[in-house]
C-alpha cells in the first residue's frame, strides 16, 4: 500500500510538472505577439549633432512605432521618421530631450523612454589672426613657447608686444643701412606707431569703401580706405609689409637694397579667383 | 633703448629656423610645423572683404591646413571638436561685439550669426540662437556644395591656397638679418622673378558671406578669427 501511495504521488507530480510544461507552452504563444517595447539606450552628444534613436530592440510582429520627442523646455519637438524604428533629429537645445517610444500591434500596445543628453560644449582658443604674417614677419622673439603664446593672445592684450616688433622693424632697417631712429613709413608712422599698431592683431575694414589691403593709389593714401581696408584675396599683402617696413616715406627715392627688397616679385596667386562665391579657385 | 631693442631681436631672430612660414603657415609648434605639418587649428590666413559679386556682403574667409599637398587632399577633412570663430569689432575696444561660428557635424558645416556672444574672449560656446546658414562640406575633385539662408552663404571644403609669396627668399634674407650686418653670404634682395612657394598647394578653407547691415550700425570695424578647440 506505501508502494501504490509512492507511485500514485509520483505520477501525479509527474502530471503536474507535464501540465505545467505544457502550459508554459501555451502561455508563449500569446505573450510572443504581445508588443514590448525598447527605445534604446541613453545618450550623450553635442549641440547641433544627429541624434537616431533605435527601437529596433522592440518585440512583437507587426508592430508599428509611435515616436515623441520632449525637448528640455518640456516641449514637443520634432523628429524625422517618427513612424520607423529609428527616427533622428538635430539635438538644438541644450539639456536633457526624453523620446518615448509606443510600439502597438493586434495584442495591444507597450511604452518605453530613453533620456539624450545635449551639452553645449566649451571650445578654448587654440590659434587667432587678424593682419596677414604678423607672427611669422614680426614675431621673431623667440622660442617656440613666445610663438604659442602669440597665438592665444587676445586683441585687446596684444599690446605687450609692440616693443619686440618695433625691435624687429629697426633690426630689419639697420640691416640695410637705415637710421631705424629717424624711419617713418608711407603712411608717416615711425616704428613706434607701426609697432603699437601691428601689435594689436585685427583686420580693420569700412563698409563704405571697396576693401584693399592696399595701396590702390600710392600718390593718395588714404588709411581705412584705399589702404589696410580688409583684406582680398588678390592683396599683394608681402608686398605692403616689405614697403611699410623698408621703404621709407618717399616710394620715389629708394637705394638699391630698397629696391631689392620691397618686392618678393611674386604678384599674383598661381590660380585665378573665381568672380563668384566662394571665390577661391578650386584645389589643384 | 633701441640699441638693447635691436640685440634683442636680433638673438631671437636667430631662433625662428624653419617656424617661420608666412602669412601665418605653422606659425607655431602647437598648432602646427613644418615637420608635423598644418593641424585643423593652424590658422594659414584670413581674409575679410566685400563681396566681388555684390558690395552689400561682406566675406570672411578662414583657412587651415597649409601646404596640403594634392595627393594628401582627399583625405583631409575638418574636425567637429575645432569651431572657427570670426570676431567683429564695432567699437573700437578689441572686443568681439559679434561673432560668426562655423562648425562641423555629421558632413555638415553650420555657421551662426552674426550674434552678441554669450561670452567674449579665449572661450566660447555654440550660439545657436543665431542665424544659421548649413551646407554639405564639399569634398575633393567633386561638385561644389554652398549652403543658403537667412541671405547668408556658407562653404567648407578644399581650396587652392589663395597666398602667394617668395618664402623661402624671405627665410634667406631674414637669415642674414638674424646674423647682424650683412657679409655678402646672405642675399640682401629678392629673385626676380620670385618663387610662389605656396604655388601647387591646397588649405581647407571656410567661407561666409553676409549682409554688411547685419555687421552692426557703424561704417567701421574691425575683425579677427579664432580656431578654438572643445574642451
Amino acid at each position: 500500500m506505501k508502494n501504490l501511495n509512492k507511485i500514485v504521488a509520483c505520477l501525479w507530480i509527474m502530471s503536474v510538472l507535464m501540465t505545467m510544461a505544457c502550459k508554459d507552452d501555451d502561455d508563449d504563444v500569446a505573450p510572443r505577439n504581445e508588443p514590448k517595447a525598447s527605445a534604446g539606450d541613453s545618450q550623450s552628444v553635442d549641440l547641433e549633432k544627429r541624434v537616431i534613436l533605435d527601437g529596433s530592440a522592440s518585440m512583437g510582429s507587426s508592430l508599428t512605432y509611435a515616436w515623441e520627442l520632449t525637448d528640455p523646455n518640456g516641449s514637443n519637438a520634432t523628429l524625422t521618421g517618427l513612424d520607423t524604428d529609428m527616427p533622428s533629429f538635430i539635438a538644438k537645445m541644450a539639456g536633457t530631450y526624453t523620446a518615448t517610444l509606443t510600439v502597438s500591434n493586434s495584442e495591444g500596445s507597450n511604452t518605453a523612454s530613453v533620456n539624450i543628453v545635449v551639452t553645449n560644449p566649451e571650445y578654448v582658443l587654440a590659434d587667432q589672426m587678424g593682419r596677414p604674417a604678423i607672427n611669422t614677419v614680426f614675431n621673431f622673439f623667440g622660442d617656440a613657447e613666445a610663438k604659442n603664446n602669440y597665438n592665444q593672445t587676445l586683441p585687446s592684450e596684444g599690446a605687450g608686444n609692440a616693443m619686440a616688433f618695433e625691435g624687429i622693424l629697426d633690426a630689419l632697417q639697420e640691416y640695410i643701412g637705415l637710421d631705424s631712429e629717424s624711419y617713418t613709413n608711407v603712411l608717416g608712422l615711425d616704428n613706434t606707431t607701426t609697432a603699437t599698431v601691428l601689435a594689436t592683431d585685427v583686420l580693420g575694414s569700412n563698409k563704405t569703401a571697396a576693401s584693399t589691403y592696399g595701396p590702390s593709389d600710392l600718390n593718395n593714401i588714404k588709411v581705412g580706405e584705399n589702404v589696410l581696408n580688409g583684406r582680398g584675396l588678390s592683396d599683394d599683402v608681402v608686398d605692403v609689409t616689405l614697403i611699410l617696413a623698408l621703404a621709407g616715406n618717399d616710394l620715389n627715392n629708394l637705394n638699391d637694397t630698397q629696391k631689392g627688397l620691397i618686392s618678393d616679385n611674386v604678384q599674383a596667386n598661381d590660380k585665378a579667383f573665381l568672380t563668384q562665391f566662394p571665390y577661391l579657385a578650386s584645389p589643384h | 633703448m633701441k640699441r638693447i631693442m635691436l640685440t634683442l631681436a636680433v638673438v631671437c631672430a636667430i631662433a625662428i629656423g624653419v617656424y617661420l612660414i608666412a602669412a601665418d603657415h605653422l606659425d607655431a609648434p602647437a598648432v602646427g610645423s613644418l615637420a608635423e605639418g598644418s593641424s585643423l587649428a593652424d590658422i594659414t590666413d584670413y581674409y575679410a572683404f566685400e563681396s566681388p559679386d555684390n558690395a552689400d556682403n561682406y566675406v570672411f574667409v578662414c583657412n587651415v591646413s597649409g601646404l596640403t599637398a594634392p595627393s594628401a587632399t582627399a583625405a583631409a577633412s575638418f574636425d567637429e571638436e575645432v569651431m572657427y570663430e570670426f570676431n567683429i569689432d564695432t567699437d573700437a575696444d578689441n572686443v568681439e561685439d559679434l561673432v560668426i561660428q562655423a562648425l562641423f557635424r555629421d558632413g555638415k558645416v553650420i555657421a551662426f550669426g552674426p550674434i552678441a556672444p554669450s561670452e567674449t574672449g579665449r572661450t566660447s560656446r555654440i550660439e545657436n540662437e543665431a542665424n544659421r546658414v548649413e551646407s554639405e562640406i564639399s569634398t575633393y575633385n567633386e561638385e561644389i556644395q554652398i549652403g543658403e539662408a537667412n541671405g547668408m552663404k556658407v562653404f567648407a571644403g578644399p581650396r587652392d591656397d589663395p597666398f602667394f609669396m617668395d618664402f623661402f627668399r624671405f627665410v634667406a634674407i631674414v637669415n642674414g638679418v638674424a646674423k647682424g650686418t650683412p657679409d655678402g653670404e646672405d642675399p640682401t634682395a629678392f629673385n626676380n622673378p620670385g618663387q610662389d612657394t605656396f604655388a601647387g598647394t591646397n588649405v581647407l578653407s571656410v567661407v561666409v558671406e553676409v549682409p554688411k547691415d547685419m555687421l552692426g550700425d557703424t561704417n567701421t570695424f574691425t575683425s579677427w578669427v579664432e580656431s578654438k578647440r572643445k574642451m
